[in-house]
């Protein structure tokens, strides 16, 4: 099997799994329990919390788990929205993010909210100018992801960080596709929210963070037993917590060497699919290494990916998440403007497991399949 | 823009006479040991400060160390130049041009410790200023500045102060001996211990621990509260003392009324303080009482407790607020571990009305009813003590946090 598809999933890590499976066994108490085992899961718990702060360098921020990414999300905007809706009603996003962003924000733009989607450029990203030129007296919050899902376009989240510096607006920045990937420390990105999701970076699904300021507050969107500092009540999920943790730390770990292993991968399938006719590149040069974005003339992306499926290839059209809809891809239109690139758009998304081997028995087979299709 | 260094200024010990080298000596150790993670740092003492070059170190993280050395008055951040009239003038405009806040009206003042400098102090005040004026847009204004820039002319080389940073004043810790410091885990005996440290003395804490009517994690409290104090310790440590404190407090609540319980606990405690004071040489005891806070520390209680010893006991936080006392929580970041909600020995039989004016007959009253001296000999033989060192906060249960580690 050749697995491309890393930016929907990855697989668990072994170790990850490990790690779950130990502390549901011997760590499955509730953590606000005031007994002994309780107090070793709060232990455990506040220690993965540390862990996955100090990862990132977050030395003012902290982590509050969630159930992934697209909740973190929710929580962020939402709850930044809500408390902060009497400083202004405004907010600065761009117009490729990803659903869980997207329709948050046009939910948000039904409360009364008023919604500034800056334009991505030919790279794919939005640059800090632009972010400096839309914001006005009442913006109260920019949020833009860090890797685009579809392209691997990466914003200047560092840039607009700084452009915020001296502004009231908070930046929350969807680090869903970056962070494990891509360095990212918080000592030189100062943003202010940063949603996380383990299951990118061979952790669990069901399993993200969303760091914040240690003392920012935020309206919260489940109410209950006040757990996550209030922010997030529910009996905290400890296995899954530990889990994250670890595979933060796993995905960290050697970084810079995994990174120039995906890199040169990626040179590779480049200059392989280059050859190929009928094909054009999305993804900008300076884009993620881990995505990889083309557009397929004369035959059907899905028929394409059905095709790959039965060499076992395992590729994606749209990203996951859209994929159940027919719409074309939105992030792909808003960098290219061609709806016809858009509807043909397909993704293969590495990961530091993959092989050169696995790129060039790829390339062969992809070769003959579009051939056999067409 | 990039300083050069950092002159750090020491406040009140020079009023103090032969002991100066010896205090600045101990200022000069602390500081090596706060800076030790920083390599290309180096640190030179002249005779009136201690000057830290940094050698391309951002100055915040090391500003941040050394705001645990107490005897430090100042942070005067500077770049240098040669001592040389065009390269202060040029010098001077580029830091000027640099500074962070647009708009602030400047002047310079010029120092000349350096006296065959060819030009007088108000001499090169005026080229200096001149200079700039002529040269970039910085306001300057000489009788109402927002911000003095300090030209200060040495032999070898010239100054340029163009920030200040309050430091944290104080004496240098360890001239003043040791105090012991009754330690509850409460927000208000951690800013005790602070400001006892702040006037030189170093501490040892002592806490009261009640199994089972108090839980681990108010003895934990305790240790991540002397990480934090720890900070400031010459030594970079700080020693904790458990005080096993269960049987005494039993026997209390057993044969003492209710409203008299807490005022009795409090002279058991003091009695307990003073003995393990005396056999650790400290020659104080220091504590977080704040007048009229809890029943126990009104003027009245204060006379009938602090009776039964005769060391002295000293209160740093007896007047102030508490909000004041949460504001020096904050800053020795001693606040989120002090609120955390667990029950310690004084909380844990607090009566529904406890006397506010005990008065000494009825105490020896009720301390007639018991052998307390026998218990009052156990928890002060029974003292188990632990070294809390900074950056490695001690878990109670070190298994559980071996297995956390492998897990994680």
């Amino acid at each position: 099997m050749i697995y491309l598809d890393n930016a929907a999933t990855t697989p668990p890590d072994p170790a990850v799994l490990d790690t779950f499976n130990k502390v549901y066994e011997s760590f499955w108490a509730n953590p606000h329990s005031l007994h002994r085992p309780g107090e070793r899961a709060e232990q455990l718990l506040e220690q993965a919390r540390t862990q996955v702060c100090d990862v990132l360098g977050g030395r003012d921020h902290r982590a509050v788990f969630t159930s992934g990414a697209t909740e973190s999300n929710n929580l962020a905007l939402k709850g930044i929205a809500a408390l902060y809706q009497q400083r202004g009603k405004h907010i600065i996003s761009t117009n490729s993010e990803h659903p869980s962003v997207e329709n948050v924000l046009c939910w948000l733009e039904g409360e009364g909210f008023h919604v500034t989607r800056l334009l991505v450029g030919v790279e794919g990203h939005v640059t800090a100018d632009q972010v400096q030129g839309a914001l006005t007296d009442s913006t109260i919050l920019v949020s833009t992801m860090f890797v685009n899902n579809e392209s691997g376009a990466i914003n200047p989240v560092g840039d607009i960080a700084r452009v915020l510096s001296q502004h009231q607006a908070l930046y929350h920045v969807d680090a869903a596709q970056g962070i494990g990937k891509l360095p990212f420390s918080l000592v030189d990105i100062p943003v202010d929210l940063v949603s996380i999701s383990a299951h990118k970076f061979f952790g669990l699904k069901g399993s993200g963070v969303l760091i914040l300021r240690e003392r920012q507050a935020i309206e919260p969107q489940l109410l209950g037993g006040g757990q996550e500092f209030g922010l997030r009540s529910g009996t905290v999920d400890v296995p899954r917590a530990a889990a994250m943790a670890k595979a933060l730390r796993l995905a960290i770990n050697d970084l810079p060497a995994k990174l120039a292993g995906v890199t040169s991968l990626n040179q590779i399938l480049r200059d392989g699919l280059a050859e190929l006719s009928g094909l054009v590149c999305n993804s900008p040069q300076s884009a993620s290494p881990y995505i990889l974005n083309y557009s397929v003339y004369g035959i059907k992306p899905e028929t394409l990916l059905q095709g790959l499926s039965q060499s076992e290839i395992y590729i994606s059209t749209v990203s996951a998440c859209s994929s159940k809809t027919a719409e074309p891809s939105s992030a792909i239109l808003a960098l290219t403007g061609d709806e016809a690139r858009a509807q043909n758009s397909i993704r293969f998304s590495l990961s530091h497991r993959t092989t050169l081997l696995d790129i060039e028995r790829f390339l062969e087979v992809f070769a003959a399949t579009l051939d056999k299709l067409r | 823009m990039q300083y050069d260094g950092i002159i750090a200024t020491f406040g009140e010990i020079f009023l103090k006479g032969k002991n100066r080298n010896r205090f600045i000596d101990t200022i000069l150790r602390m500081v090596k040991r706060q800076l030790e993670e920083f390599d290309t740092i180096r640190i030179r003492r002249t005779h009136a400060n201690l000057n830290v070059e940094l050698n391309g170190t951002d100055p915040d993280p090391v500003i941040a160390k050394l705001s645990k050395v107490f005897g430090i008055q100042r942070f005067q951040l500077y770049t240098y130049c040669e001592s040389d009239i065009d390269a202060i003038k040029e010098t001077a405009l580029a830091v000027v041009n640099a500074l962070d806040d647009d708009g602030k009206r400047i002047k310079i003042t010029v120092t000349r410790g350096h006296k065959q400098f060819p030009l007088k102090s108000p001499e090169v005040a005026r080229i200096v200023g001149q200079y700039i004026a002529k040269n970039s847009n910085v306001p300057l204004d000489i009788m109402n500045p927002d911000l003095k820039v300090k030209v200060q002319i040495q032999k070898a080389r010239s100054f340029i102060v163009s920030k200040e940073v309050s430091g944290p004043g104080g004496l240098p810790i360890g001239i003043n001996g040791t105090s012991l410091l009754m330690l509850s885990g409460g927000l208000d005996s951690p800013v005790a211990g602070y400001l006892m440290m702040k006037r030189g003395l170093g501490i040892e804490g002592l806490h009261f621990d009640s199994p089972p009517y108090t839980s681990p994690r108010a003895r934990q409290k305790v240790f991540d509260l002397a990480e934090k104090l720890a900070h400031y310790m010459p030594t970079g440590k700080m020693v904790v003392h458990i005080v096993p404190f269960t049987a005494l407090q039993k026997a209390i609540f057993e044969v003492v009324p209710e409203s008299y319980g807490i005022t009795i606990m409090r002279r058991m405690m003091y009695r307990i303080s003073e003995r393990v004071a005396q056999r650790r040489g400290c020659a104080l005891i220091s504590n977080g009482e704040s007048l009229g806070q809890v029943a126990s520390q009104t003027p009245q209680s204060m006379l009938t407790i602090n009776s039964v010893i005769t060391m002295p006991v000293i209160r740093p936080v007896a007047c102030m607020d508490k909000i004041e006392i949460m504001a020096i929580a904050r800053v020795i970041d001693t606040h989120d571990i002090s609120i955390r909600p667990y029950e310690d020995c004084c909380t844990v039989f607090v009566p529904k009305s406890p006397s506010t004016a005990p008065t000494f007959k009825r105490c020896e009253q009720c301390e007639s009813r018991f052998d307390w001296a026998a218990l009052v000999d156990a928890c002060a033989e029974g003292v188990m003590s632990e070294t809390v060192e900074a950056g490695h906060p001690v878990r109670i249960d070190a298994d559980t946090s071996d297995e956390i580690c492998a897990l994680l």
